[in-house]
């Protein structure tokens, strides 16, 4: 009860209380411009949270998170734009709400969804956590092995697009993550003789290039942009923000609830986060409907599954990341990074080492979801601002954020040439369209699969059938097998008729 | 054409990998050195590739068009090359200069090139640099170096 209490207060001073109105405002803004993403705005303030209280810091990522994932939502509603991918799966319904000028209505019940699907996801991860954790215990060398690679697994085989090129962005990650002084032998790896490669590569340049100069260099590769005179124009909008949100949550209770639950367990997956969540949600939603034509076309009843799946999907990632260190989508990623700098190692000890701490975080979570009601309101209000931001404006000052935000993190001019060369790294191969996330989830969980690989290798002496001879690695190892089947077993429910909406490429 | 391009690189890649990695020193007595892993890696980064490649190669050979995307993509990443030629001029000439000037250059040059007006550009560049230097570099203490200006 005591670690409860002050758990509670590492969250509810004047101090963090602050830093997370802050966060919520700079999650807002970055959620809702289109082209900067959700986890481009984490990568860009783990810089900022260096200087501050471990608590402050976690709450700062877990604010801008949920409010990036809600604010995408607006540029979606008012340009057919989805401002994050995670609102890219119901984007034709909030558009045409936005067209009908029932913008402010669909956002109002968006940002509501969002909020209860948010706590949620908290609830979720507040009462499977400490349980999973009692039980992950006994886990060993093995058991570790397999989780990381259900992590990777599933970042494979169940995001979009080629699973061939998923499977490379991994290879580049984990090839990353080898660099540097081996953890067995201490034999220095990929080092080139450089001093400040010994430690192995920092992740947080790699994160801000990946996510943010990648951004920036895809800006300047376009030819012409779109100025600020001929941005599209939105379509006059009248009513409330919540006037209707009542009406609509009596009717739809069923499907808050189900996309809730549903994107709280899909981000609880190792790999899949907010926008599978959503995807599925809205698949899932349009299959159970009476009205399944509807959709599309400025329904609200998907808009109330999905909504609420991506944000409860962010939640829901934080079972995996903070019980075994296993990231469930590319947010952990970089939380996992920030929980060992800030000395809170992530793992099943997490309940007992740092137990108020981790009611402190649960804390952030409440207060996070509960912040996006007021903030959200306001940027739902104050909409027309982001439509008219030029990213021409915005991206010369995130690259200068990048340099400087690189540059902090040990204060080393090679973390920025590491910047740089990610940046690039990324820019070459998403126009071969390769998924990145997988990369960073082989950057994270690169030492994590070595060491607990080779461990067991020398513990069973390369005996490979030692590797599934525990009932939980055994179990572990099916599931990947089920992941890895995944591609065709859905080509099979496509054949038998069921068609589910396939995943279109996000427009930025 | 690209996905051919790519199999290739990371069939070369994945050589490369493997000529490094046998020369990290073997532990004796232990079955497993610090080359295993990495050589996995290689292995998997040659299958992919190939898979790839070849997978490519298939279409090309079905449909016959390639080569002309590689014209457009050349042109348009040499506007991709602007930002990079500026981070490593910063990283290049940011101890000379003061990381505060090398950041206002960066703006503006971007700014400019975007066809933003002069006046706005400049309002823009100064703002954005007061407020990076003095929030990372005064409240955050990160020592950005100051340049011969003293700032």
């Amino acid at each position: 009860m005591n670690e409860l209490i002050e758990g509670m207060l590492l969250v509810l001073n004047f101090q963090t209380l602050l830093v997370i109105m802050i966060a919520a405002v700079f999650g807002v803004f970055v959620g809702a411009i289109p082209g900067l993403s959700a986890t481009m705005a984490v990568a860009l303030l783990v810089p900022i949270t260096f200087a501050m209280e471990p608590t402050a810091a976690i709450a700062a990522i877990i604010t801008t998170a949920a409010m990036a994932i809600f604010a995408g939502d607006i540029p979606g509603t008012y340009l057919n734009i989805p401002g994050t991918p995670a609102s890219a799966a119901y984007v034709a319904d909030s558009a045409a709400l936005g067209r009908k000028g029932r913008a402010r209505e669909a956002l109002g019940l968006n940002v509501t969804c969002s909020v209860i699907g948010g706590l949620t996801g908290t609830l979720v991860l507040v009462m499977i956590a400490p349980s999973l954790a009692e039980f992950a215990l006994n886990f060993s060398s093995y058991e570790y092995f397999w989780l990381a690679i259900l992590g990777l697994g599933s970042a494979v085989f169940i995001s979009q697009g080629s699973a061939v090129k998923g499977f490379l962005s991994l290879m580049i990650g984990l090839l990353l993550a080898t660099v540097g002084l081996d953890l067995v032998t201490g034999a220095p790896r990929f080092t080139f003789d450089v001093p400040d490669l010994m430690g192995g590569i920092n992740f947080i340049p790699v994160m801000i290039g990946f996510f943010a100069m990648y951004e920036v260099m895809k800006l300047y590769a376009q030819h012409k942009l779109t100025s600020a005179h001929d941005a599209p124009t939105i379509a006059a909008q009248h009513g409330s923000v919540f006037g209707k949100v009542p009406m609509h949550l009596k009717r739809y209770w069923k499907n808050v609830i189900r996309g809730s639950t549903l994107g709280a367990f899909i981000g609880a997956l190792p790999g899949a986060g907010a926008d599978i969540a959503a995807w599925i949600a809205y698949a899932l939603s349009k299959k159970r409907s009476k009205t399944p034509e509807a959709y599309g076309t400025g329904h609200v009843e998907g808009l109330v599954d999905a909504g609420s799946a991506n944000n409860s999907a962010v939640a829901g990632a934080w079972v995996p990341a903070l019980v075994f260190g296993i990231p469930g989508d590319s947010i952990t990623a970089i939380v996992i990074g920030v929980l060992y700098m800030k000395g809170m190692n992530p793992g099943p000890t997490i309940f007992m080492d740092n137990s108020a701490m981790a009611y402190g975080l649960f804390t952030a979570f409440f207060v996070a979801n509960l912040i996006l009601l007021p903030i959200g309101y306001l940027a739902i209000r104050s909409a027309h601002i982001f439509a008219v931001t030029p990213t021409r404006v915005l991206m010369p000052i995130i690259l200068c954020f990048c340099i400087v935000g690189a540059f902090a993190i040990n204060n080393s001019l090679t973390d920025i040439w590491i910047m740089l060369a990610c940046g690039v790294v990324a820019y070459l191969i998403a126009t071969a369209n390769f998924p990145i996330a997988p990369a960073i989830l082989g950057l994270v969980l690169g030492n994590i699969l070595e060491n607990n690989f080779m461990t067991s290798m020398i513990k069973a002496d390369g005996n490979l059938l030692a590797f599934i001879e525990r009932p939980i690695s055994a179990s572990l190892a099916l599931m990947v097998v089920l992941i890895a089947l995944f591609p065709l077993l859905a080509r099979l429910w496509r054949k038998r008729g069921n068609a589910p909406l396939a995943p279109k490429e996000v427009t930025e | 054409m690209k996905d051919l391009l790519f199999g290739l690189i990371f069939i070369t890649l994945g050589i490369v990998v493997i000529v490094l990695a046998r020369d990290f020193p073997a532990v004796p007595g232990m079955h497993y050195g610090p080359d295993l892993f990495p050589t996995l890696i290689a292995i998997g980064m040659i299958i992919g590739g190939t898979i790839l490649g070849v997978s490519a190669m298939r279409q090309i050979s079905q449909t016959g068009a390639a080569i002309h995307i590689a014209q457009g993509f050349i042109r348009s990443s040499l506007g991709a090359l602007l930002p990079c030629v500026l981070v490593a001029a910063y990283v290049l000439f940011n101890e000379t200069l003061g990381s505060a000037l090398m950041m206002l250059l960066i703006m503006l040059v971007l700014l400019i090139q975007q066809g933003v007006r002069i006046l706005p550009t400049v309002a823009i560049s100064v703002t954005a640099t007061t407020v990076i230097s003095l929030s990372f570099g005064h409240l955050l203490k990160v020592p950005l170096p100051t340049g011969p200006l003293g700032f």
